[in-house]
């Protein structure tokens, strides 16, 4: 082919698929340019260090294993209840997840209060920010993996947009959200080019113009070598 | 106009090569699909079985080890364990029945393994080792469970916690390389925030921007044919 014929064919290449290099372009460069832990919104709550006392009053976990013995996992863990810190069992089974007071064994409910206090012990950020908090039974948002369900969701009115999901039985923060992380999914959505549900690779069209952009680069590369190739005349030497 | 078209030219010098490696990339992972990429195959997560009975109290752990977190009790194939977390991010395994720290056998290992896979192999080979090549953050002892499969799957044991930490198998050198290739971190750990890659995708930005303002132009100039 001719350079004008391999012009012509980056030209029409560019028009019908080379604009995803430009939004590939984008949407990559937003994604390498800020730091992954900052997009998981790490900044945005602090690790609560709450040790379990020596003189902690509980019942042994055998009585809970006789109580709950489809129980898959049993912990002991510290949660803020009614505004103080307790020790609580945390009993998973099969059918879900629920809190037990350590001493008694009474299951433990957390309400809209509680998860209002949880969620301001985690965030780090202005203690006058006001805060919704909403629960959230089925239909999550799309940022919100359905299998967490049911959550309590916490709106902080900051800057960030920020976000935080708590388990509607345990009160442990489950997801936290921002809207550089609401920027990075959308820019991840173009990138695989899965506009429904963002997750899926393997589209055909994700391929297809991989492969035509794959032939736009090599026409790009045929007009490269056309004007850096070797001149048939060389420079006389002076 | 000239300048924009100058630039564009030195900028695909400088990146055409990267850019091919990106859609070559890019292509592969579509291709084989996240399943393969990180060789789950032949993965399923191991049904979670109820804890059974334990004979180690809770509270000796609590006297035994400084700022505890939380002490959870599982099973792990029959035998009920504890994990006790502290305040520190260490994590500590004790058995709940005979109360000393944790261990793993290599029959166990191969039990774990079996649980963890759906392939059609059985296990053909346990051996003891201390971490592995393939897997980067995984430096500790345990064993790795050789199945008979197509793939030559490979399950790998923590023996301190009775843990699988993953599998692999003959093409996750492949899928690992285009990690590699795609994040331009040739260390394996998979971090696309290195600075090399944000140069590389300032460049390539300028590259595809300036690119599509020529096509506009010739868009403009009628300049298609």
């Amino acid at each position: 082919m001719k350079l004008r014929q391999w012009r012509i064919w980056h030209r029409w290449l560019s028009l019908l698929f080379g604009l995803q290099l430009v939004v590939w372009s984008i949407s990559g460069a937003y994604m390498v340019f800020f730091d992954l832990s900052f997009i998981h919104g790490d900044h945005l709550v602090k690790k609560l260090e709450q040790p379990i006392a020596d003189n902690a009053l509980t019942s042994p976990v055998s009585w809970v294993l006789e109580q709950h013995p489809q129980a898959t996992s049993v912990r002991l863990m510290r949660q803020w209840v009614k505004g103080s810190l307790q020790t609580v069992y945390r009993v998973e089974s099969q059918t879900g997840t629920q809190l037990l007071n350590a001493e008694s064994l009474e299951p433990v409910t957390l309400d809209r209060m509680d998860i209002g206090y949880i969620a301001r012990q985690h965030y780090t950020g202005n203690e006058e920010t006001k805060a919704q908090v909403s629960y959230i039974e089925d239909r999550p948002p799309g940022e919100l993996n359905p299998a967490l369900l049911p959550v309590w969701r916490v709106d902080f009115n900051d800057l960030a947009g920020a976000t935080l999901y708590f388990s509607a039985t345990t009160g442990e923060l489950v997801t936290k959200r921002h809207n550089f992380w609401r920027l990075f999914d959308f820019f991840w959505m173009l990138h695989i080019m899965d506009y429904q549900d963002r997750v899926d690779i393997e589209t055909w069209w994700l391929k297809a113009f991989s492969i035509a952009n794959i032939l736009f680069v090599i026409t790009g590369t045929a007009l490269l070598y056309f004007h850096f190739r070797p001149r048939r005349k060389s420079r006389r030497a002076a | 106009m000239r300048y924009v078209r100058k630039l564009h030219r030195w900028l695909s010098l400088v990146i055409f090569i990267q850019v091919l490696i990106w859609l070559v990339s890019g292509l592969y992972f579509g291709w084989v699909g996240h399943q393969s990429l990180v060789a789950h195959d032949y993965f399923q997560s191991a049904p979670k079985a109820p804890v059974g009975s334990v004979f180690y109290p809770e509270n000796a752990l609590i006297e035994r080890f400084d700022n505890i977190k939380s002490v959870e009790i599982r099973s792990i194939s029959e035998t009920a364990q504890y994990l006790v977390l502290t305040v520190d991010g260490s994590r500590h395994y004790v058995n709940a029945q005979t109360g000393e720290r944790w261990q793993t056998s290599a029959p166990l290992a191969a039990k774990l393994a079996r649980q963890s896979y759906n392939g059609p192999g059985s296990v053909k080979e346990v051996q003891a080792v201390t971490g592995s090549d393939e897997i980067i953050d995984w430096n500790k002892p345990g064993y790795r469970v050789t199945f008979t499969d197509d793939i030559h799957t490979r399950v790998y044991v923590d023996a301190a916690s009775g843990e699988v930490v993953d599998h692999r198998n003959n093409n996750w050198w492949l899928s690992d390389w285009m990690f590699r290739l795609h994040f331009m971190d040739y260390s394996g750990e998979r971090d696309f925030n290195s600075l090399l890659n944000i140069i590389a995708a300032t460049i390539a930005l300028w590259f595809s921007l300036s690119g599509l303002i020529l096509l506009g132009r010739s868009l403009k100039h009628r300049q298609l044919f």
